[in-house]
């Protein structure tokens, strides 16, 4: 923390203007330019507290506004104070206002960048606006040795790469799915090696259905090894009839279809493999074992060693079944399924 | 003779200039771009698609000049010794785990190879009894570079004149000229990695064509040269019983199978890691097509029964061919070698002492 303070303060000392020369003025929100623009990064807030504050203890830190030569003002920070204020119903506000002839482009990024960073916690979306937009000014060795840590993140190459796609490249939908959680980092890092069709028809069965991390991660590998495969796209593959049956199914639930089309899938990439699984599965089933008996198959079957482990509560009890599993058909043949299927 | 793969740039940093191996090559490489560093390079994060093939870059190496293949456990190892005469190679096959092996990219050769190799021969003088079974063919190709960095000149003398200790050079190029050239014969194999058509076309980019290589194992019989062969990475793909029985029928046409000391047989298998690179590097590439399953070793192999049928399948038609072709597995389970080859040296130590066996047959 120490270092990120010193950092800060080098940064600032650099930074030639001073802040209270900028004029407090009554602005008509008709002069404002409200699109995110080339300063801010907030994306994916929850406006209510933002608005309830307002409303109790009034706006307590004026936003700060850029003048442009036209006349028109553009937002430098406070863009969640002005949502709030225009969700109700201000048609004025009052801000402090820079004049583009009197600061630098960078020095007014870097008032938002570091009011932000002092007081609230950046999301993947908004790690990536700060970064996309620092990229504008500074090299990327730059942005590694000064600002990747301040976001909490490895200076690394490709790390920063993707958090700066995360803001240029993947879609609002996509973008709002990450903020929100149902699309996982790694799941939109994968996203971003995809064609943008493909990244869309993926996203969106992301947001349509729900997916653990490893699910998510699992459905790409598995849609780009069976693209690749049959020589088509991972949007041809998903609009295939069997996939988009199970997608608009009414009698299964979101977890059930995201089963059924990791299942299906499994079964285009894995069909020896699922196979022997499915037939070790049934084998079990047949020996109709105990209650308190589980039979388990070595993952992948790789290993020669199958499992078996009896849960009993005397030594009576483990006898019984003993005695009991002595006597179970079927059990000798038990084992190797992949050697049962053609 | 295929030409020597087309380098662009030399790097060189400073010290490798007092050893003989500079002095050799340095007429070799006066035409190509040089450029010097007293303190090493910094390591270029270097472009994926290109990984340095064409930048020859003369450092000495410090670390173990000799290492044990590196095993796997839960598999049985032939016990093969690696001898670090450079990394990486000019050729690029698809599933070559070496994009994605070493931290540095670029063809590093090591300049100061023969003033240790006598680290190595005196390993081998000190223990009599043991078959060091070493080879040069695994962080590189053995032969690949042979035109340009003579090692066959360098390496062949010393371990011919020594009757406990095997040189294998693996390679898949027809660079023998400079090997043939020297008057020895003895300790030293010469050896091919050998696929199907289909793979040899479609992912050994810059390798030889089958034929030709089989024609380069042909000529090195002919100039009595012990031969080996290596099936690995085999590869099911659409017809790959008929696509691997034409690489047997060249085989046929082309070696004398009394002459083959081993032929070894893998199936693809590869870190995970591996496989964002082989996509980024070789996006028309089939062999990621197949069933694979994280492995014991946490490497990716095909599903058991699969490399069980390719394995299987191999053996019976080589066995057909020849009974006595010194066959074994690479990396293989005990259970694989019983349920695919019909028996199993059972652990990695009985795997050496049969492949001993077979230097002791051919040389005595």
């Amino acid at each position: 923390m120490n270092n990120i303070l010193k950092e800060q303060e080098t940064m600032k000392a650099d930074m030639q203007w001073n802040l209270h020369k900028a004029p407090i003025v009554e602005v008509s929100v008709d002069r404002m330019d409200l699109a995110p623009g080339p300063f801010t990064m907030s994306y994916g807030f929850d406006l209510q507290p933002m608005k309830l504050s307002i409303k109790r203890a009034g706006l307590l830190n004026l936003p700060l506004l850029l003048e442009s030569g036209a006349g028109r003002l553009i937002i430098v920070s406070g863009y969640r104070r002005i949502a709030a204020l225009l969700e109700m119903d201000f048609k004025h506000l009052p801000a402090r206002i820079l004049k583009e002839r009197e600061i630098s482009s960078l020095d007014v990024l870097l008032i938002n960048f570091f009011d932000n960073l002092a007081t609230r916690e950046f999301n993947s979306v908004e790690k990536g606006m700060a970064l996309s937009r620092l990229a504008n000014h500074f090299s990327a060795g730059e942005i590694l040795s000064h600002y990747m840590a301040l976001l909490g993140l490895p200076s690394r190459q490709p790390t920063l790469e993707n958090y700066i796609s995360f803001d240029r490249d993947l879609d609002e939908s996509l973008k709002r799915g990450l903020v929100e959680g149902r699309i996982s980092e790694p799941a939109a890092k994968a996203l971003l090696d995809l064609m943008p069709e493909e990244r869309k028809a993926v996203g969106q069965l992301f947001l349509d259905l729900t997916f653990t991390i490893n699910q998510q991660k699992q459905l790409i590998e598995l849609l780009k090894d069976i693209s690749r495969t049959k020589t088509t796209s991972i949007a041809d593959v998903l609009q295939e009839q069997r996939f988009l049956d199970i997608r608009s199914s009414h009698s299964l639930n979101g977890p059930q279809k995201t089963k059924s089309l990791l299942a299906l899938l499994r079964l285009q990439k894995f069909p020896r493999l699922s196979r022997a699984e499915e037939t070790f599965k049934k084998e079990v089933l047949r020996l109709q074992l105990p209650r308190h008996v589980r039979v388990q198959a070595p993952s992948y079957f790789e290993s020669e060693f199958y499992r078996m482990e009896i849960s009993f509560r005397s030594g009576k009890e483990l006898k019984d079944v003993i005695d009991h599993l002595a006597g179970v058909d079927g059990l000798r043949q038990l084992g190797n399924p992949w050697e049962k299927v053609a | 003779m295929m030409p020597c793969f087309q380098i662009e740039k030399v790097l060189l940093e400073k010290g490798v200039e007092k050893y003989r191996l500079f002095s050799r090559i340095r007429e070799r490489i006066a035409g190509i771009p040089q450029v010097w560093s007293d303190q090493g390079f910094v390591h270029q994060a270097a472009d994926l698609q290109q990984m340095g093939k064409k930048r020859l870059h003369l450092v000495e190496f410090i670390g173990d000049i000799l290492k044990p293949c590196p095993g796997t456990r839960n598999h049985i190892c032939c016990g093969y010794q690696i001898l670090n005469a450079a990394t990486n190679c000019p050729l690029d096959c698809s599933y070559c785990i070496l994009q994605s092996y070493f931290h540095e990219s670029d063809l590093r050769i090591f300049t100061n190879i023969e003033e240790r190799l006598g680290e190595v021969f005196r390993l081998i003088d000190t223990d009599p009894e043991r078959i060091f079974r070493i080879g040069t063919g695994e962080f590189t190709d053995s032969l690949a570079l042979d035109p340009l960095i003579g090692w066959s000149d360098i390496l062949v003398p010393g371990f011919s004149t020594r009757k406990n200790a095997i040189l294998e050079l693996k390679t898949k190029t027809t660079n023998i000229k400079g090997l043939i050239a020297l008057p020895e014969r003895r300790q030293i194999v010469v050896s091919w990695s050998l696929n199907s058509p289909t793979i040899t076309a479609r992912e050994e980019h810059g390798a030889a064509s089958l034929r030709k290589r089989l024609e380069a194992a042909k000529t090195c019989q002919g100039e009595g040269f012990i031969v080996g062969f290596h099936f690995d990475p085999l590869i099911p793909h659409p017809g790959w019983q008929d696509d691997y029985l034409r690489t047997l029928d060249l085989m046929n046409q082309y070696i004398d199978p009394t002459r083959v000391i081993w032929i070894s047989m893998g199936s693809l298998r590869f870190m995970p890691a591996l496989k964002s690179v082989i996509e980024q590097r070789h996006p028309r590439t089939m062999i990621l097509d197949g069933e694979f399953i994280p492995g014991l070793d946490g490497k990716m192999r095909y599903f058991k029964p699969i490399r069980m049928d390719l394995y299987g399948f191999m053996r019976e038609h080589l066995d057909s061919w020849h009974t006595d072709l010194g066959l074994y597995l690479c990396m293989e389970s005990d259970e694989v070698w019983r349920k695919s080859m019909s028996w199993t040296p059972g652990d990695s130590t009985r795997l050496s002492r049969f492949l001993d066996n077979r230097v002791k047959k051919f040389f005595g």
